[in-house]
């Protein structure tokens, strides 16, 4: 049992670390002077030196590198050079919109695609079939960022059913701050629960071939509990693989989706820090990103260990 | 006909986009980027013609036309880096096992880890945004694909018996790739740059909607749904019809992929 | 208790789909305590009949005729009805134990899924009949084991556990596919003998399908032989296998591998649905063939037992008078006749 993980936390923690070393050359070294980037072409030579010696720019690079990775393990990232604020705290700020926000579009979309893809599984060749395929070939079309706006246009402008454009947070409770989130939960859960119910259907139909689905029907069982507690367990696999997959589009999503309704969370950080070139931030919060599509990555192989008895034995 | 369903309004849907976006090469309902303003805001349909204008008085029409040829020149471009490094990545990593195919892997995990929205961000805040940074982050981030799919058919390709006949008699690891190799898996591969092409499309559209795609004033699906955040209640057309042009192509190049694999391998089956 | 009535069995089949009869009016009957051998090759109709009795056909296939169970006849019956005969009064143990068991359930989930549903338990009473049942299949160490997941068994013990399974709704009758063709030999005969006592001491119908004679001639008491969707010969297992009549029968004895004994294999193949001839179907493999095999051969009484070949008696004396060589080179039983061999 142990080797396995190891295996995936070691591949995990190359990548992490690969990762980082692209951010830093791509952002640090290729540029040649970041204070020029973040300060434009018309700088005065004062003020770039003067960034330089505050930034710790005079350093090797391979120093710097290794003292952001230092900083970031234990939680120092840095401070912002247009808030002036240690980035740490902004981040920890926006995380906790971005973190809930992703988590509510996961589950929306989890919840909406396993019955579904179920459904269409069990009805094959019929109706409800087409209507999920349907709904599944529309939904990987559509656009978030355009599911965003429509459903500001129908539900916050038309009908103001939810508020947009602010974020309570979440200090008078729950209920507020998911009030907030729940539109663009909906717009970034949409597609992800399309591309889903489409897996699920496939990984049902390919279970219910199954020999030991044949054994469950001499048991006696009925269509559901087979359907439910035998076919829908195995084909849970592939479903989570591509829900892992599918993270760094939630990801990219997220910042679209909160840039639409104006939410301060990690994207929005994200897309402010660009315009105004502080790459410091940019750095920063990029890796935290990547790093959560990295780590999902291994949560999803860590869950296939525990899922799949077969696996438990060692690669 | 029936079988083939999605091939063809794939075909139909995808090449109405293509044709739309070639024919606004030789001509165009009007000049896309001439402002004016008493025009401004008419819909579509109404007294402005065809379909109508946005705020600065922009005839749409056009702009979408436009709009369809920068949104698939940028996709095409994106999806032909990726497949090239690609393809390229993935059948060394196939041919050489090993520590090769091991940093292929790990390299792949890696380009995946930064979706082509977040590389493209980090790319603007250098070289700020443009086609050409739409292009590198979008094409980036199809690397990986094109190279675990490549990796993955060419293994099963190289265990066949021909080949192992074919590397008998002496042939080159590389000559043997260009000659058994490539032309067995071309088909997966043009169905996946099928598909590939659709989520470009895509992301392509939500770039341009952040002002890091394709620049202003040359017209993007993206920018004109950006453009009409501002005026959603006043003239929500303006946030329908790129949102529909989009919509559209996308699904058009997804079904002409599944349709194609299906003419291909009809055994596989939907997916 | 189990009664077929003149079954046939129809499937879509080949490139068009057209449906052809994979069965053919195939009757037989299963009563308490007796046990049932069908044998045939590979082909031969034998696990789709098993299928048909649980209603668990695959799509498409049609069903004519009447299985009767306790005198009511399953196939006109609701599904939903048909399913509550499944497991609870007939039970079934498939050929591949490696495919049959759910890879991710315990083998306690899954033999405990069948007594919940059929016998009502639950919670620690629920564990100790699985238990009972694990010792009865004689598993090793079921307190540790009834915790194990199917990869972590060897196949004999797979399909004691696909046994259990068969039997957790206590069924009266079991059907037993190919329940040892994927097994090692010594743990095939152990399997075997585990089916015999456990049927014995409940008192089971079993309906035990093989390809293989030594299979059911081991704890079979009665014997069907199927020949390309068609019964040819029935009657008690001893007999038949001392004696066989019908020459497909004669020509699979010849072929069961026997220390000291040339092992002799039926030539040719047998006819799959969309070549078979109105005909007898063994005759294009068979060297007694002649102009009457042309037509169709029904089962008729002959002694004990039942035969749908017109020369049985020919042959049989011909092999008293032992003269069979002598008819084999001719290519007919008429030289018997000519050599004084037939009364």
């Amino acid at each position: 049992m142990l080797r396995p993980i190891l295996q995936r936390l070691g591949s995990a923690a190359v990548t992490l670390f690969l990762g980082s070393a692209l951010l830093f050359l791509v952002l640090e070294v290729l540029p040649g002077d970041p204070a020029a980037v973040m300060l434009g072409l018309e700088a005065r030579p004062d003020t770039l030196a003067a960034v330089r010696a505050e930034l710790g720019l005079d350093q090797p690079a391979l120093l710097r590198y290794l003292a952001w990775v230092g900083g970031m393990i234990q939680g120092d990232f840095g401070l912002s050079y247009t808030y002036r604020v240690p980035v740490a705290d902004l981040i920890a700020e926006r995380l906790s919109l971005t973190v809930p926000l992703a988590l509510l579009a996961i589950l929306i979309s989890t919840a909406l695609a396993l019955p579904l893809g179920t459904l269409a599984a069990a009805k094959h060749g019929k109706a409800a079939d087409a209507g999920v395929m349907l709904f599944a070939q529309l939904g990987v079309a559509v656009p978030n960022f355009w599911i965003g706006l429509l459903l500001i246009l129908l539900f916050s402008l038309t009908w103001p059913l939810f508020p947009v454009g602010s974020f309570p947070g979440w200090g008078d409770g729950l209920l507020p701050g998911l009030r907030a989130l729940f539109l663009p939960a909906v717009a970034l859960a949409l597609p992800q629960a399309a591309i889903l119910a489409r897996v699920t259907r496939a990984a049902v139909l390919e279970v219910m071939g199954e020999d030991y689905i044949r054994t469950a029907r001499a048991k006696g069982l009925s269509n559901r509990r087979i359907l439910i507690r035998h076919a829908l367990r195995a084909a849970l696999l592939p479903v989570i693989t591509i829900l892992g997959l599918q993270f760094s589009f939630l990801v990219a999503g997220a910042i679209l989706v909160e840039n639409i309704f104006a939410l301060p969370g990690l994207g929005r950080l994200l897309y402010q820090a660009m315009n105004q070139r502080d790459v410091i931030v940019v750095k920063d919060v990029a890796m935290l990103l990547a790093a959560f599509v990295i780590l999902v990555n291994l949560l999803v192989d860590l869950a296939y260990l525990w899922l799949d008895p077969r696996l438990r034995r060692g690669a | 006909m029936r079988r083939h369903l999605s091939l063809w309004i794939g075909l139909a849907l995808a090449g109405s986009t293509m044709l739309l976006a070639l024919l606004s090469r030789l001509w165009l309902p009007a000049d896309p980027l001439r402002m004016r303003i008493p025009q401004r805001l008419q819909p579509p349909f109404g007294s402005a013609g065809s379909l109508g204008t946005d705020a600065m008085g922009r005839d749409l029409a056009a702009q979408l036309m436009v709009g369809a040829w920068n949104s698939l020149s940028v996709a095409l471009a994106a999806v032909a880096v990726g497949l090239t490094l690609g393809v390229a990545l993935g059948l060394l990593a196939a041919l050489k096992r090993g520590w090769v195919e091991a940093l292929v892997l790990r390299l792949s995990d890696l380009l995946f880890a930064f979706p082509a929205i977040l590389s493209a961000i980090v790319l603007a805040a250098l070289i700020g945004g443009g086609a050409g940074t739409a292009v590198l982050a979008i094409g980036l981030f199809n690397v990986p694909v094109f190279a675990r799919v490549t990796r993955a058919a060419s293994l099963a390709v190289l265990t066949q018996d021909y080949i192992r006949a074919a590397r008998l008699s002496g042939k080159g690891r590389f000559r043997l790739a260009w000659d058994h190799v490539l032309p067995m898996i071309a088909g997966g591969l043009i169905v996946q740059a099928t598909i590939q092409l659709a989520l470009a499309i895509l992301t392509e559209a939500g770039l341009s909607f952040l002002g890091v795609g394709i620049a202003p004033p040359n017209p993007s699906w993206g920018r004109m749904l950006a453009d009409a955040q501002t005026y959603l209640t006043r003239a929500p057309y303006l946030a329908v019809l790129p949102g529909t042009a989009i919509a559209l192509s996308v699904l058009g190049f997804n079904l002409l992929g599944d349709g194609l694999r299906d003419w291909l391998d009809p055994k596989a089956g939907p997916r | 208790m189990l009664e077929i009535d003149r079954l046939t069995l129809t499937l879509p089949l080949g490139r068009t789909g057209a449906p052809l009869p994979v069965l053919e009016n195939v009757s037989l009957a299963v009563n308490r305590g007796e046990r049932l051998g069908i044998v045939g090759e590979s082909g031969s109709g034998k696990t789709l009949l098993a299928l048909a009795i649980l209603g668990l056909l695959p799509e498409g296939a049609r069903a004519e005729g009447a299985i009767r169970f306790d005198g009511v006849d399953l196939l006109r019956r609701s599904a939903e009805a048909r399913r509550a005969y499944r497991g609870r009064r007939i039970g079934m143990v498939f050929q591949e134990p490696m495919t049959a068991l759910h890879p991710m359930l315990t083998i306690g989930d899954q033999i405990g899924e069948g007594i919940a549903l059929h016998q009502g338990l639950r919670g620690a009473a629920l564990r100790r009949a699985v238990l009972e049942l694990l010792a009865q299949v004689r598993l090793p160490d079921p307190d540790r084991q009834i915790n194990a997941y199917p990869h972590a068994l060897s196949g004999g013990q797979r399909q004691r556990v696909g046994l259990a399974v068969a039997l957790s709704g206590n069924p009266n009758l079991l059907i037993a596919d190919e329940p040892t063709t994927a097994l090692d030999a010594t743990v095939q005969r152990e399997i075997l003998a585990l089916l015999r006592d456990l049927t014995e001491a409940r008192g089971l119908g079993l309906l035990l399908v093989s390809h293989d004679l030594g299979v059911v001639a081991h704890i079979t008491q009665r014997l069907l032989v199927l020949y390309a969707g068609q019964a040819v010969e029935t009657g008690p297992t001893l007999a038949l296998l001392e004696q066989p009549l019908h020459p497909y029968l004669r020509g699979l004895r010849a072929a069961v591998p026997r220390l000291g004994r040339a092992l002799t294999p039926i030539p040719g193949t047998l006819p799959t649905p969309q070549e078979r001839g109105p005909g007898c179907r063994f005759s294009s493999r068979c060297a007694w063939s002649i102009g009457p095999c042309a037509e169709a051969q029904a089962l008729r009484p002959l002694k004990a037992r039942t035969v749908a070949c017109w020369q049985a008696e020919s042959l049989q004396a011909c092999q008293q008078a032992g003269n069979l060589q002598a008819c084999q080179q001719a290519g007919n039983l008429q030289a018997c006749q000519q050599a004084g061999g037939l009364e």
